[in-house]
């Protein structure tokens, strides 16, 4: 997502940024309150994101992050609805939506950017729509992220 | 290798009954249960100041144990201290329950005691761990990930793992409900309280319902209807939960039975009352943590009735109102309620007014799931140090658990890293003694 919005930060080496902890996650803690990153990691990949034993990354757990308590030689693939969940209301999915659509110019670009090809008529056709309402680039940009040839590698 | 089993993989985290021979409860054998409530009492209550009274601590008290005890994490002395609680026999199975477990009183002939429970552990994240996944070190699947990997949940709109947030995460944290080297959709799936209980379920998009609309032209196109399922299952998911976590359709009375008009239980008791919704809606695992109090965890190493006091008043009624309500709607036969922490305490004091951490005898008690009611089964030494008779290791506990679930302990496998896991590892024997 980082990549397509052209928000990823490439650079090799650094310092290790803090996981973004949404305020909610911790309303009823009183004791061992992680202190939150950025809800990008900063543009980082997420070799460079801080690991907390207690508090993994919510958006990189329901996407199989693995338990960082011990070696794991494969990693596991899942689908779930959790993952429906995250792609639909995440917080960093719908920054980088916004962030993106702010550059947009159009459907095709946004096409292009997410998943290399240019949209089919029919694709035009349920995208052009949205992206002309207020805030439409940003619409299409997420909308973009639950494409299945997005998530999907066929 | 159980093929049965291993097919869990394909079931999703809010699990279809996709495989309903599984499904349906028919696991390797016939169940006695459909659903697991483990109310982990985490700390380390003291099994000789709540359900396993000794009254030589107080004929003795003060004097030195007559054994050389063991090491204990603060290395505390071997002389004998009384219960600052009162004891006394409920029901008609005559069981002897403290001062501090009044409406847990009320149901001992409902509830099933193990007093021999035995481990080596004593420190708190390893007992943790331990008591949920069967391994004190951390990354291995816990007790309701097992479960629900074997049997699968058969709510459809609900996880088949619900752990009620009370306030406070367990020593090892989130490793106690991780789904370990299991397939992610066997995590335990943490309920918060307030408005946004469930991660990523709260929507502010106000093009959702037409975003959904295009994403289901879009998977159809793409012929992945499986994965489109996913996406209509997180939409009835953020009805689904809301309409869980709302209380206001239960009746005064209910509220009452669990304690929620005392805002010293009102956590405790809204999160048991849940915990029974869950049941009716087929989730096959929830797990609630003891509450925050004002006092440590059940972790006393001074201060013990005071500490004790105030963490028993937080969940005493609640898990009374659990219990007799599960019975009422005649859930509980089908409902294992498991009550315990992740190890008991020494007998002897530390300083003036506390105990430290003793695995080596503790108890546990269970309510349902075919479990025999009103017994007390196994014993520990004179003093309350060691399990002596009849000792149930946390291995055998799991195994009898999942044994009434209709799962073999011995054939639920994964294999990784070379090699078939079990959550009972190489050890635990049913414990047929304690099943009716």
């Amino acid at each position: 997502m980082l990549a397509a919005a052209g928000m990823l930060d490439v650079r090799i080496g650094g310092e290790s940024i803090p996981v973004f902890v949404p305020p909610y996650a911790t309303a009823n803690k009183t004791v061992h309150v992680p202190k939150s990153g950025p809800l990008d990691g900063n543009g980082r990949r997420s070799l460079y994101l801080k690991i907390r034993r207690n508090f993994y990354d919510p958006l990189l757990l329901v996407f199989d992050f693995p338990d960082r308590g011990k070696s794991v030689g494969k990693r596991l693939v899942t689908t779930t609805p959790a993952q429906a969940l995250a792609m639909l209301n995440s917080e960093f999915v719908h920054h980088v939506s916004k962030s993106w659509g702010k550059s947009l110019a159009n459907v095709d670009d946004a096409f292009l950017a997410a998943i290399g090809r240019m949209p089919s008529e029919k694709e035009r056709e349920q995208f052009e729509p949205l992206f002309v309402l207020e805030d439409g680039p940003y619409h299409v940009a997420h909308l973009i992220f639950n494409h299945p040839d997005f998530l999907w590698i066929k | 290798m159980d093929k049965v089993i291993r097919r869990r993989d394909f079931l999703s985290a809010f699990g279809a009954m996709a495989f309903a021979g599984v499904a349906n409860g028919k696991g390797h054998h016939n169940a006695r249960a459909k659903s697991v409530i483990y109310l982990f009492m985490e700390g380390g209550p003291s099994q000789v100041d709540t359900f396993d009274p000794k009254p030589i601590l107080k004929q003795r008290a003060g004097e030195p144990l007559p054994f050389k005890n063991p090491a204990t994490v603060f290395n505390s002395s071997n002389k004998l201290m009384p219960s600052p609680f009162e004891f006394a026999r409920y029901g008609e199975s005559g069981s002897s329950v403290s001062s501090i477990f009044p409406h847990v009183a009320s149901c001992v002939d409902d509830l099933t005691f193990i007093h021999s429970m035995h481990h080596n552990n004593s420190n708190h994240s390893e007992g943790c761990l331990l008591s949920h996944t069967g391994a004190s070190v951390a990354g291995f699947p816990s007790m309701g990930s097992w479960i629900t990997y074997g049997l699968g949940s058969s709510s459809q709109n609900l996880p088949g793992y619900v752990v009620l947030d009370c306030g406070q995460t367990p020593s090892a944290g989130a490793h106690c409900y991780s789904n370990g080297f299991l397939p992610a959709p066997h995590a335990g799936t943490p309920f918060r309280t307030g408005d946004n209980p469930v991660e990523f379920l709260t929507s502010s998009d106000p093009l959702q319902g037409q975003k959904l609309e295009a994403i289901r032209s879009l998977y159809r196109d793409a012929k992945l209807p499986g994965v489109l399922s996913n996406y209509e299952k997180a939409a009835r998911m953020q009805t689904a939960v809301p309409e869980l976590m709302d209380l206001s359709e239960e009746t005064e009375q209910t509220k009452r039975l669990y304690g929620m008009e005392d805002p010293r239980c009102t956590l405790f008791g809204s999160r048991c009352l849940i915990a029974r919704r869950l049941v009716e809606r087929g989730v096959r695992f929830i797990e609630l943590f003891s509450p925050r109090v004002k006092a440590d965890r059940w972790d006393q190493h001074g201060g013990l009735k005071q500490g004790h006091t105030n963490n028993s008043v937080a969940v005493d009624q609640p898990i009374a109102g659990l219990i007799k309500d599960l019975k009422q709607r005649g859930l509980l036969d089908e409902t294992i309620v498991l009550w315990g922490g992740e190890f008991g305490r020494t007998p002897s004091s530390q300083g003036s007014n506390g105990r430290d951490h003793n695995p080596h005898g503790y108890t546990v008690f269970l309510a349902g799931g075919g479990f025999k009611p009103g017994v007390h089964h196994g014993a520990t030494d004179e003093f309350g140090y060691y399990a002596q008779q009849d000792k149930v290791h946390v291995h055998d506990l799991h195994a009898t658990i999942l044994h009434q679930l209709g799962i073999d302990h011995e054939r639920l496998t994964y294999r990784f890293g070379g090699r078939d896991y079990r959550l009972t590892d190489v050890h635990g024997n049913v414990v047929k003694a304690v099943l009716s």
